[in-house]
Parts: structure tokens; C-alpha cells; sequence
């Protein structure tokens, strides 16, 4: 309520207290007029108008200023300029930010404020930055949408079956057709469907459906709450009181029920919503593969949508896209501290800029200052009430779709260091002719390939899942989608999956850690992509570029919950040199890895006995131990690529996996115990 | 009735002719086929193997060495009537070959090459063993090269 207040009276204040100003006498708050507007801009400005959104600028104040502003007090040079400039504008971008994550990533001191959409940004930005307590300048830039203008093909019966049993776990009627979950080489899917080109999901479902206390952010277009096979899966502010026009939670937004529409704000007020001119279900998709309800006896299955007990996880729709509108900056960042602050463990974003456009982290982060601000904030906030945010991991999760140009090299954010990039295989387990890969790619997920079928029934080759058509019947309101933002939900999805699981066994994780398990919880894709052909449109489809580019492999849900609960020792051999497999520690492309370092205490060296320098090849531990004993040691690899992505040089990201090694005098090479 | 005794004449030789012929090979086997368990610590670290050799000499080791699921190894093996050897599906072979002796419930194994024997007793693999493991499958074991 008080931030509400304080947002209504900076609004009101600003052109009165103008008058008062114009006769005060004040410290001159201008910078020497000797330099040029754009001068001074360039000095201030993290990015370029390109893509800016009309109307809005984001600004980083000196920390007096925003403390005043945020408190109502008059800054009379600020009113000044900003009547000068035609600001009628100013908000906090944040609106609760008292706690002392939000200070330390400066989210105090970030303002937007609003114009008319006819002035020139530039001129705006270039009056504003004359303003010595501006201490920075963000144009609001635009994320082009990554997904087509064009609707889901709606899902309808299909009459024939090809190959492949179907033995299902949920009473979903469509979760035959979600090859994607399980592939048992469905012909009627693809000529070239291969049985296990899913996310082996279907025996984890035995172990974990989810867990309520896991909350999934969406940040994507407005998701159907309403939809009957999300609604007992959405999350519910239960702080809030719908539709009292009050902020009953005090956090800065009102009725804020199952998340908020960011692309709101104080001048154009909006609710969730799904079906604007231009909506193409893209954010209701998305959360139905995270978290649809399963075995409820109607539509789709989610990943990890529960049993059908009300144990499913939950989705937390924050809207960033509506219709023809792209999500900005500010309402990007905005969305990812909501997300934090009302307890969402994941992240889950598909959408971001074509492969190439930034080239490194150290670019990403100057030109998209404050969004990457926001994002460390979320990764890094873990509220102090457990029932908030339960996740058995230290740290929250980011996930970002790695685009769709067919771009060797990934979109950012998703390629940054601290986020995990996902890029797309089709049911043949092969990549798709649309996925990004390369640098900054980090882990594969089947996103769905209509390339390969060239028949009537091609669609079913995408991915189904829950669409916002508005409907009487329920059958018309799922279809098929393709991208990297289908395959984003999968990894997104089963990581709610694995925290669930965690919190069941009673397990809890440090971030790197856990992080090394899902990269390594992976079958290899390019055992495939070395071994296989493919076409795409009716083309001969060349592979060879994406061989150890897809990231460390192709997602197994079953190998993710099974390393949850531990990694058996390797054991090597005493007395002679062993070449010890890392496939049980790093997953099925450890041959593939690229390992960057070990560390291995004394402790470990003097309990094994170890002589010489241990290394790693082709995905073998090469050791030699002289004495019967057990130590742990620490492998580190890079998820995707060859390279480790610095600050100025993209690559993949470090993980590391923890083994334990037991020495001992009989042990077969692939570590079998006979 | 004389046809109805000559019937039983038949099958009785029959029978006998059966019994004669028994498959010297499914004899030898039946010492070490079926399912097998050894559990114990090994410098602090807990051990628990299921081994089930089959009659068609194919096995399946389900081995969990510390914490975490068992991982299943397939492949197949040979037994002489008194050495038992094999090859893991991704063509390594077994780190020996052990000499056999078998005493009540009880299967010890000796390398036949080095002072190593385990001891493994007779009991079923548990459902939650044969549903709950993580596989270690040829294809995965193909991507290894081989060094």
C-alpha cells in the first residue's frame, strides 16, 4: 500500500513542485553545458535506442535521489528537467525493495519514467542524463518476439497408430501423443521416430509427480489460468484477496493472484491475459509442459504436473509478452524480482536475442545492466520463510530457450555463464534445423521437429501441450508447438521434478552441485548425430556441425532423480594405472567432455595412495592408486563447447561432479564389479 | 486295454529316452544360473552386488558400490563346469576369470589369476533393485572409445 501511495504522489508531485523549484535557489544539479547532449549520454547510457520501447527510460540514480524520490520528497532539479522533457511520469522499477539483496544489486535505485510515445527517446535520455544524480541510462529495450505470429495447430484424433506399445503411467488421453515424454517410435509421429528420443520421464513419474511447494515462474506471454487442465497447478497468492482492488500482501501490486502482467504499469494498467489480437498461446503452451495436471483424466500431462493428488508443482505466470507486444527491459526484470520475491525456485524464460547479436557475457551484462541485475537477484534470493520458497537448493534456477535462427552459436541471456542455454532435438533425437547451438549452449530437450515428416500428419512431430484457445471443449484447447522455447519447459520442468524429488528424499544441494547433476544426467546426442542421418524438408540435413555443440547431452528426467540420490563410487584398480570410466559420473557424453581441471586434497592423495599426476581422457580417469582406501575427489568439465565462456569470450559453463573413489584389487574397466 | 498298455509302454520309454539324452550343458549351468546377492564394506565403503546369471549365459549385475541406486550392467558369460568368465555388453571383459565352488545357498567366486574371491549367496533380486537402477547401456558404452 505505501509503495502504491508513494508512486501516486511522485506522479502527482513532480509538476508542482516544478513551480516551487523555479524559484528556489539550488545547487546546479547540471552537468557543464560545454558538453555536448550526446556526449554527456554516451558517458552514462549502458546501450543504444535500437529497439527501444517508445514512451519509457530507465535510469540508476545516485542513491540520495532514489531514497527521496521512493520516500515522496521533492528533488526540484529532477522536477525541473523532467518538465523540461516532458516526463510525466516516475516509478520505482521495483517495488519493494527493502531487503538487502535488492540493495546489493543497486534494484533501489533504478526509476522508470514515462513519456509521451511521440517524443524522441534519445532527447529524452540525452536531457535526462545532464542530470549529475543520474548516475546511469538504460533504453528499454525490446525483446523481439522469438516465436511465431502464427496460432498452435490444434490438436485432433488421430485414427491409426504406427510402432510402439503404449503402457501408460497417467489417465491423460493425450499423453499418448506427447512422444516427447515417451517415445516408443510412434511411426504416426515421424518415419524416423526413435524409441527413447524423449526425456525418459515416464519412470520417474513412479518416484515424483511434482510437489506444490515448487513454484515455477513463467515469463512468457500471459498463461490461461482458467485452462481446466492447468488450473489446480497454478499458483495462488494466497496473501491476497482477488478483485479487492487492494495490495493486501503489501507487495506492490494489486490482486496479483496467479502472477502479473509486467507489461502493466502504473500509466496502462492490465491483467494476466492470453488472448489479445496477436496472443499465439506460446506462455500457456510453455506452462502446460512444465506443469499441466496429470492423471486427471483429461488432455495433456506436464512434466511435473503431480500424480492427480494435488502434488503437482506450480506455475506462476509472469506476462512479458502480449500479443504484439514484446516484453522490455524493465518489465523483463521486473518480473524476475517478483518471481524471487514470492517464492519461485525456477525460472523459466523462452525468449531472448538471436544467436550472435550479443557475443559475450561482459556485453550482455553492460547492455543489459539492470536485467542482468535482476536475474542474479532472483538466482541469489532464497526468502527466509521456507514455506515460500522450499527448494532444496541453495540457489534458484534460470533457464532460457537458445533460439531458433539455426545460429551456431547460442541467443543470449541463455548463453551467460550463470544460465542455463537449452537447445532442441526432434523424435528422431537428432537437432533440429531450427536450434541454436555452440557457445553458450548447455543442455538438449526435444523441442519438436516438423522438418522431418513431410506429411499431412507432420504436426505431430512438435510438441503438445496446452493452448488459450477459448473453448467449450476441452479438446480444442491443446495443439502442437515447435522451438527451443518448447523444449526451454522440458529442462525447466524436470529440474521442478528433481527439487521435488529432493525435498521427498531429504536431500538438500549447494547450486553448483545440483547443476552438475542435471548437466550430467544426460544420454549422448552425438552418438546420434555421429551415426545418423538425417533430412530435413525433404533434404539431406548435415550434421556434422552440431557434434559436441548441443550442450553435454540430451536430458534424462529417470538419470536426474537416481543421481539426486547419490553417485555410486568409481573404483580403480591398486597397483596399476586404471582408466576409470566417468560415464556414471558426467552421463553418457563423458567421452565427449571437455574436463578443465580436478581437485584432490591430501587427504584423498594419502588415502589412496595415489603416485603421479591423475589426468582425464576420452572421458576416463587415468589414476594410479597403491593403497586399498576410499577418497573423494572433484572433476570439473564444461558444459558445451570446448572452451569455458569468460567474461569477453563465449563458451560453455564449468560444472563440476564429486566422485568417490574406491581402490581395490578387482575391478573391471567400465567399473564393473566382476 | 492291450493298446491303452502299449501307450503307457511308450511314454515310459519315452520318458526314459528323455532322461538318458538330459542336456549335459543346462546341467553344468545349473550350478551357477539363477540369482545372486554379496553385500558387504570395503575401506568404509558399502557394497551391494545382485548378479543373475541366466541359462541362456547372459547376466545382470546390478551393483551399488557406496551411495546412490545400483547401476545395471548386462553382457554375457561362459562357464566350463568350473570357470566362469565374461564380457560386459560394451565388450570389456570381466577383470577375471573365477574358478567356481559351490557349497548349500552359497557361490564363491576365485580369480582364477589373483588372491581375490567373493562370496555371493542365493536370494532373488528385490523388485525395488530390478525397478529402481540406473542403466548402463550399450550405447552409452559405444560412445567410450576404445583405448
Amino acid at each position: 500500500m505505501k509503495t502504491n501511495m508513494i508512486r501516486r504522489f511522485i506522479s502527482v508531485l513532480l509538476p508542482t513542485a516544478l513551480l516551487a523549484a523555479g524559484c528556489a535557489e539550488v545547487e546546479s544539479p547540471l552537468l557543464e553545458e560545454a558538453e555536448t547532449p550526446a556526449a554527456v549520454l554516451a558517458t552514462k547510457c549502458v546501450n543504444t535506442v535500437e529497439k527501444a520501447d517508445d514512451g519509457t527510460l530507465l535510469l540508476y540514480l545516485e542513491e540520495d535521489v532514489a531514497l527521496r524520490l521512493a520516500e515522496g520528497e521533492s528533488v526540484p532539479e529532477w522536477e525541473h528537467v523532467c518538465a523540461e522533457l516532458g516526463v510525466d511520469h516516475v516509478e520505482k522499477l521495483f517495488p519493494k525493495t527493502d531487503d538487502e539483496l535488492s540493495r546489493m544489486y543497486g534494484l533501489h535505485r533504478w526509476f522508470m519514467v514515462s513519456f509521451p510515445a511521440s517524443a524522441d527517446v534519445q532527447k529524452v535520455a540525452q536531457g535526462m542524463a545532464k542530470l549529475n544524480n543520474v548516475k546511469g541510462i538504460q533504453f528499454n529495450t525490446q525483446y523481439e518476439r522469438k516465436f511465431g505470429s502464427e496460432a498452435p495447430i490444434a490438436w485432433k484424433p488421430f485414427q491409426g497408430r504406427g510402432y510402439g506399445e503404449f503402457n501408460l503411467p497417467f489417465n491423460d488421453p493425450m499423453l499418448v501423443d506427447q512422444w516427447h515424454y515417451i517415445n516408443n517410435k510412434d511411426m504416426s509421429v515421424a518415419e524416423t521416430s526413435r524409441t527413447g528420443a524423449d526425456i525418459n520421464v515416464k519412470n520417474a513419474w513412479g518416484l515424483t509427480g511434482g510437489d506444490p511447494r515448487i513454484i515455477v515462474a513463467v515469463c512468457d506471454e500471459g498463461v490461461k489460468y482458467t485452462h481446466p487442465d492447468l488450473v489446480e497447478n497454478m499458483w495462488v497468492n494466497t496473501a491476497e484477496i482477488p478483485d479487492n482492488n487492494i495490495d493486501d500482501d503489501n507487495n506492490g501490486y494489486v490482486d496479483d493472484i496467479h502472477g502479473w502482467n509486467f507489461l502493466h504499469t502504473e500509466k496502462y494498467p492490465k491483467k494476466i491475459s492470453w488472448n489479445e489480437p496477436g496472443d499465439v498461446s506460446h506462455g500457456t503452451h510453455v506452462a502446460g509442459t512444465v506443469a499441466a495436471v496429470n492423471n486427471n483424466g483429461i488432455g495433456v500431462s506436464g512434466v511435473a504436473g503431480g500424480t492427480g493428488n494435488g502434488d503437482g508443482c506450480r506455475i506462476m505466470s509472469c506476462q512479458v509478452f502480449s500479443g504484439s507486444s514484446s516484453a522490455t527491459v524493465g518489465a523483463r526484470a521486473r518480473a524476475y524480482h517478483y518471481a524471487a520475491q514470492m517464492g519461485a525456485s525456477v525460472l523459466q524464460c523462452s525468449y531472448g536475442n538471436e544467436g550472435g547479436y550479443i557475443t559475450s557475457d561482459n556485453m550482455f551484462e553492460t547492455s543489459y545492466n539492470v536485467e542482468m541485475a535482476a536475474l542474479r537477484y532472483f538466482r541469489e534470493y532464497k526468502s527466509e520463510n521456507p514455506a515460500s520458497n522450499a527448494s532444496p537448493v541453495n540457489k534458484n534456477i534460470i533457464v532460457f530457450a537458445a533460439g531458433n535462427e539455426g545460429s551456431p552459436i547460442s541467443g543470449y541471456p541463455a548463453a551467460h555463464k550463470e544460465i542455463i542455454s537449452v537447445t532442441a532435438f526432434g523424435p528422431d533425437y537428432l537437432p533440429t534445423n531450427y536450434t541454436n547451438y555452440g557457445p553458450g549452449s548447455n543442455i538438449a530437450a526435444p523441442g519438436g521437429d516438423v522438418a522431418i515428416n513431410m506429411t499431412t500428419t507432420s504436426e505431430r512431430s512438435q510438441i503438445l501441450s496446452t493452448t488459450a484457445v477459448e473453448s467449450e471443449n476441452y479438446d480444442s484447447n491443446y495443439g502442437w508447438m515447435q522451438g527451443t522455447s518448447m523444449a526451454c519447459p522440458h529442462v525447466s520442468g524436470v529440474i521442478a521434478l528433481g527439487m521435488s524429488y529432493a525435498l521427498k528424499i531429504g536431500k538438500t544441494f549447494d547450486y553448483d552441485e545440483f547443476i552438475g547433476i542435471l548437466y550430467s544426467s544426460v544420454n549422448d546426442i552425438d552418438y546420434y548425430i555421429e551415426t545418423c542421418t538425417k533430412e530435413a524438408n525433404g533434404m539431406a540435413f548435415d550434421l556434422t556441425p552440431y557434434w559436441r555443440k548441443m550442450g553435454t547431452g540430451a536430458l534424462d528426467a529417470w538419470k536426474f532423480l537416481m543421481n539426486i540420490e547419490g553417485t555410486p563410487n568409481l573404483v580403480a584398480k591398486i597397483g596399476e594405472e586404471s582408466k576409470v570410466s566417468l560415464v556414471n559420473s558426467f552421463g553418457a557424453s563423458a567421452g565427449n567432455l571437455t574436463y578443465t581441471r580436478m581437485e584432490i586434497s591430501d587427504e584423498a592423495h594419502e588415502a589412496l595412495g595415489i603416485e603421479g599426476e591423475p589426468y582425464i581422457n576420452n572421458g576416463r580417469l587415468f589414476i594410479k592408486c597403491t593403497k586399498y582406501g576410499s577418497a573423494k575427489i572433484r572433476i570439473y568439465a564444461i558444459a558445451g563447447g570446448d572452451n569455458l565462456a569468460t567474461d569477453a569470450v563465449m563458451g560453455g559453463s564449468e560444472f563440476y561432479r564429486e566422485v568417490s573413489l574406491l581402490s581395490r584389487d578387482s575391478v573391471a574397466e567400465n567399473g564393473g564389479w566382476l | 486295454m492291450k493298446k491303452f498298455i502299449s501307450r503307457i509302454m511308450f511314454c515310459a520309454m519315452a520318458l526314459f529316452a528323455f532322461a538318458a539324452c538330459s542336456d549335459p550343458e543346462a546341467e553344468k549351468l545349473e550350478k551357477v544360473v539363477g540369482e545372486w546377492h554379496y553385500s558387504g564394506t570395503e575401506s568404509g565403503v558399502e557394497l551391494d552386488v545382485y548378479l543373475a546369471l541366466s541359462s541362456d549365459y547372459t547376466f545382470e549385475l546390478y551393483q551399488k558400490i557406496g551411495e546412490g541406486p545400483h547401476y545395471l550392467y548386462k553382457g554375457k558369460f561362459d562357464y566350463d563346469g568350473e570357470v566362469l568368465s565374461g564380457t560386459y555388453n560394451d565388450y570389456t571383459p570381466w577383470a577375471h576369470d573365477y574358478k567356481v565352488s559351490r557349497s548349500g545357498n552359497s557361490m564363491t567366486l576365485t580369480s582364477t589369476t589373483a588372491t581375490y574371491s567373493v562370496t555371493y549367496t542365493r536370494k532373488s533380486i528385490p523388485e525395488e533393485v530390478k525397478t529402481h537402477y540406473m542403466p548402463v547401456t550399450k550405447a552409452e558404452a559405444a560412445a567410450q572409445p576404445v583405448l
